[in-house]
């Protein structure tokens, strides 16, 4: 038996590593870096949370600034809105973004408890939400991601569960509670399942493919869940760890057009690709303030074009890994 | 007689500087330092920041991740007690292994 597990470990850890890339060596040649420590226009401090609209332009969550800011594809600052406060269009703590059809844009707020709905110059629309435990109510709403029917899934981390609105913030559905995984039965995940299916242990980032399957980050069980939009479990992928596949807290989610998964890992300081079914692809960077190091990858978002952008968070900066997804292909 | 006087000077100069050290040691904010266990990234610190700004007398936190700390600021002359501080740190999520007080006249 003993053998066996040795065996198995043994494989494991080489078909994850067998597809590792080299971090800065094979991305410095493509990588571009927006902003610096600051808040003047096109400076961050504490970015937290990107994304992308179906203009090609870029949200960011600018945190600690109060505001969120948007850049063309090529980096250049285009607006700003927000400010510190509790009244309409300001904030205290924007957390998470998402771009619908239409392209408005809706802001969680993680200090104020809900979720603000922007046009998308920055124009106020509507507000829903304040804290608590009840349907609609949230504690600490981080992510947000829409299906193909407009309607938005937001993961209200201290309430470890998810919730389902429609466009106009009715509330539709949820699911969830607070289950923890130990680390140990984590990190063989590979020997027998981990179990706490469908439950979180502080659910933050999530994305929703063009299938309508939804991946939610369940950042401190150290896993990516997949549900359909009835919020019905599917699968899971991950484990804690450092090898290739494993997370020390999963963060930022984000799809390319091939249904390929790129997921901030954030203590491991890289970002992982996985297909859709969760096999790890590929990952890169590692700590550092270098171009392709992250200190702390808070979110992630993919462009048509496979452009990927990061919220580096710790660096208070934003990097573009352009063409990676041609990279990938090769 | 004018030794006398001089005395007296000297005593209420010294009255003065010790009123005035004391004045100024009251409108100081208090600061306590905290040691928390899984202090790890931003989703963690901005929830343990929520919770200790609804304590009473709260100025301002900086909170270190690599570290695990966060030295928080209260308004001079609020009682705070450390019960506070336990309770926001359980209520975002983590386990407190220990207040620092920085500010030796705090009150109690």
């Amino acid at each position: 038996m003993k053998r066996t597990i040795l065996f198995l470990t043994v494989m494991v850890i080489g078909l994850l590593n067998a597809c590792a890339h080299q971090p800065a060596k094979e991305t410095s040649e493509t990588i571009e870096v927006w902003g610096v420590k600051g808040n003047e226009p096109g400076q961050f401090n504490e970015p937290f949370a990107i994304a992308i609209g179906g203009n090609g332009n870029i949200y960011v969550a600018d945190a600690r600034n109060y505001r969120v800011q948007t850049f063309n594809q090529a980096g250049k600052f285009i607006a700003q809105w927000g400010r510190q406060g509790a009244g309409l269009g300001e904030f205290e703590r924007p957390s998470g973004l998402a771009v619908d059809s239409k392209g408005r844009v809706y802001v969680s707020d993680y200090e104020l408890d809900r979720i603000q709905k922007f046009d998308s110059n920055g124009r106020f629309l509507a507000q829903w939400g304040k804290g608590g435990k009840e349907p609609g109510q949230f504690n600490s709403p981080t992510g947000i991601a829409i299906d193909s029917h407009d309607n938005l899934y937001v993961t209200d981390t201290y309430n470890h569960r998810i919730q389902k609105f429609d466009s106009n913030g009715n509330f539709v559905l949820e699911w969830g509670r607070y289950q923890p995984i130990g680390v140990v039965r984590s990190f063989f995940n590979f020997l027998w399942s981990p179990g706490a299916e469908g439950n979180f242990n502080y659910p933050t980032r999530i994305a929703i493919n063009s299938k309508d399957i939804i991946y939610i980050s369940d950042s401190y069980n150290n896993r990516v869940q997949m549900f359909n939009i009835n919020g019905e479990y599917v699968a899971q992928f991950g484990g804690a760890g450092f090898l290739g596949g494993s997370f020390r807290v999963s963060s930022g989610i984000a799809i390319d057009k091939e249904g390929r998964l790129f997921v901030a890992d954030y203590y491991n300081n890289r970002i992982q690709v996985f297909s859709p079914d969760g096999h790890v692809l590929c990952y890169w960077g590692k700590q550092g303030n270098k171009n392709g190091y992250f200190e702390g990858p808070a979110d992630i978002a993919v462009d048509s074009l496979g452009n990927v952008y990061v919220a580096d968070w710790g660096n208070h900066r934003v990097q573009v890994f352009k063409n990676k997804e041609e990279k990938l292909s090769n | 007689m004018k030794i006398k006087m001089k005395t007296l000077v000297v005593w209420i100069n010294l009255m003065a500087v010790v009123l005035a050290v004391s004045i100024y040691a009251q409108e100081q904010n208090q600061k306590a330092i905290i040691k928390v266990e899984g202090l790890y990234c931003p989703f963690c610190s901005y929830g343990l920041e929520k919770q200790v700004k609804k304590i009473e007398g709260f100025k301002n936190v900086q909170i270190n991740i690599k570290e695990g700390t966060a030295e928080i600021e209260f308004a001079p002359g609020v009682k705070v007690p450390e019960k506070a501080i336990l309770t926001a740190v359980e209520d975002a999520g983590f386990d407190l292994d220990g207040v620092q007080w920085l500010n030796k006249g705090r009150k109690k």
